[in-house]
């Protein structure tokens, strides 16, 4: 009697997991082929709404990690095999072990200054000495991150705009750092932070947000500075050059720059 | 019969494995040469000190606030007590990045006491106040659990005489309860502390991670992974050093409150 119990419970769990595998199946992309994608966290947004133009290109089901392009260096270091690396700046693609010279540029975000739409913040903060009013809770990404360099920079060019009786180092103003410049926003969309300083192109997509871009010149000397960003392939195949291909046309820069507000590569 | 041993035995080799293979993995693989660098990092540095000085303050306080609740939840009815004990274990098994959302939540320049904490120009998040909160928050159930379960097995009758005695409620706890489970609430402290010291999602989520203000070992551990990652494995075994320290620090500790 038992024994006959048990096999009836094996015939229904091997009908079940048949079944199983049926559903799976049939939900399989037509080719049965992915593309891993490994990208900087302020391509998000654009990535994620482009997927289906990217799996018509590839042939392929597309899946993302998002993260700082250091953080995402440092995963590809100690042996993440994603297929392709897109990042912000060439820095994370030498720190990756890739080889920068397959690194291809594909468009540019300037550094901008970012408020919550309608807040206090997004009237008085408008310019890089604002910054140093005490009273606002300013976020700056982590060194680590390229978002966090080029905020560095800034800073520095604006002390040496502005003269250096101002403390523009990152402690002497942050209140805190991010891992990533998605991170960052976040903060600010809560009402925790007033003002971070991170990609121009992250108010494309977000109405919460006010970007001012952070001008190239001030008083004729240097102040805003631009982070371009690259794809670089990780393995030669068939899917992944062609996406290589589609990502470094203009159709693909075009649609980052019209729609997700990033600017188009200086000739 | 002798079999099933040797198979229990297999199982248990594997199972001591799992833990020590990635301990053996990072003490074999840290660059010892460059330990003495740890000491001259600031990155590393600055954190070692923000880690010290509100991982200490976040134990006094699980103390100061974890000690008379375990005195109250020990007395108390049952039903109670299950309830208090249920809410106490919550951080315990709660993700620490949900504990550091809640309290963003909760004393967030938005949260729902935190702004009324703004109004009055205080402001909780990325400051070091908001670790202590954060360390607290996760570390405190590890005392209350431990000191209650003390003070529900100890000798009551001793409460009893001292009541006879004349002494009041307060006084028999400081003046018996405590002296009498003085083990106990060392080893809890203990124990919170590590948790303290090695507390990560809720701190970088609530107070975030700014050098020599907000930063702890865990996110400079972090941090240095991107940048230099053979110093992050350094820091690492400092941490784990510091684990075995604790470690043998409460079972000495359990044995000296086991022998009393």
């Amino acid at each position: 009697m038992h024994a006959v119990k048990v096999k009836r419970v094996c015939v229904t769990a091997v009908v079940a997991l048949s079944l199983t595998a049926c559903g799976e199946s049939s939900t399989d992309s037509a080719d049965d082929c992915s593309v891993e994608i490994f990208a900087a966290s302020s391509l998000s947004s654009a990535l994620t709404a482009m997927t289906d133009e990217l799996r018509t290109e590839s042939g392929c089901d597309i899946t993302y990690k998002f993260g700082s392009s250091g953080s995402l260096a440092a995963t590809i270091e100690a042996g993440a095999t994603p297929d392709l690396f897109l990042s912000s700046g060439t820095t994370s693609v030498t720190a990756s072990g890739l080889d920068v010279k397959t690194s291809r540029a594909i468009v540019e975000s300037s550094l901008a200054i970012i408020t919550s739409k309608g807040s206090v913040a997004s009237r008085e903060v408008i310019a890089v000495d604002d910054l140093l009013e005490k009273k606002w809770k300013l976020g700056l990404c982590a060194t680590t991150a390229p978002c966090g360099e080029l905020a560095d920079e800034v800073l520095t060019n604006a002390g040496d705009v502005l003269g250096n009786t101002f403390d523009f180092g990152r402690n002497a103003l942050a209140d805190t750092e991010a891992i990533n410049a998605s991170d960052l926003l976040t903060k600010v969309e809560m009402g925790e932070l007033d003002v971070v300083l991170s990609y121009a192109s992250s108010c494309a997509d977000n109405s919460d947000l006010t970007c001012t871009v952070i001008p190239a010149e001030l008083d004729g000397r240097r102040l805003g500075e631009k982070s371009t960003y690259f794809v670089t392939p990780i393995n030669g195949s068939s899917q992944v050059t062609r996406l290589l291909t589609f990502m470094t046309s203009a159709k693909f820069s075009e649609r980052l720059v019209t729609d997700f507000g990033f600017e188009a590569l200086v000739k | 019969m002798r079999r099933t041993a040797k198979s229990l035995i297999a199982i248990a080799v594997l199972a001591v494995a799992v833990v020590a293979i990635p301990i053996i993995g990072l003490f074999v693989r840290v660059p010892w040469t460059r330990m003495s660098e740890l000491w001259s990092n600031d990155t590393a540095s600055a954190a070692l000190r923000i880690t010290l000085q509100t991982s200490l303050v976040a134990t006094a306080l699980c103390v100061l606030l974890g000690v008379p609740l375990a005195w109250a939840m020990s007395n108390a009815s049952d039903k109670v007590r299950t309830l208090a004990r249920a809410l106490v274990t919550v951080p315990v098994v709660l993700p620490p990045v949900v504990g550091g959302i809640a309290l963003l939540s909760a004393l967030g320049r938005k949260g729902v006491f935190g702004g009324f904490l703004s109004s009055l120009g205080i402001s909780l998040p990325f400051t070091q106040t908001a670790v202590v909160l954060s360390q607290l928050f996760v570390a405190m159930p590890f005392l209350v659990l431990a000191v209650e379960s003390q003070f529900r097995t100890m000798d009551r009758g001793v409460i009893d005489a001292a009541r006879v005695m004349g002494f009041g409620p307060f006084r028999t706890f400081t003046h018996v309860v405590l002296p009498m489970t003085k083990g106990s609430v060392i080893a809890g402290a203990i124990l919170a502390w590590a948790r303290a010291v090695g507390e990560f999602g809720a701190s970088i989520t609530f107070a975030g991670s700014l050098k020599a203000k907000t930063q702890t070992l865990p996110m400079a551990v972090y941090e240095l992974l991107e940048r230099d990652w053979e110093l992050a494995m350094g820091l690492s075994v400092v941490m784990v050093i510091f684990a075995i320290g604790v470690i043998f620090g409460l079972r000495s500790q359990l044995l000296n409150s086991g022998n009393a």
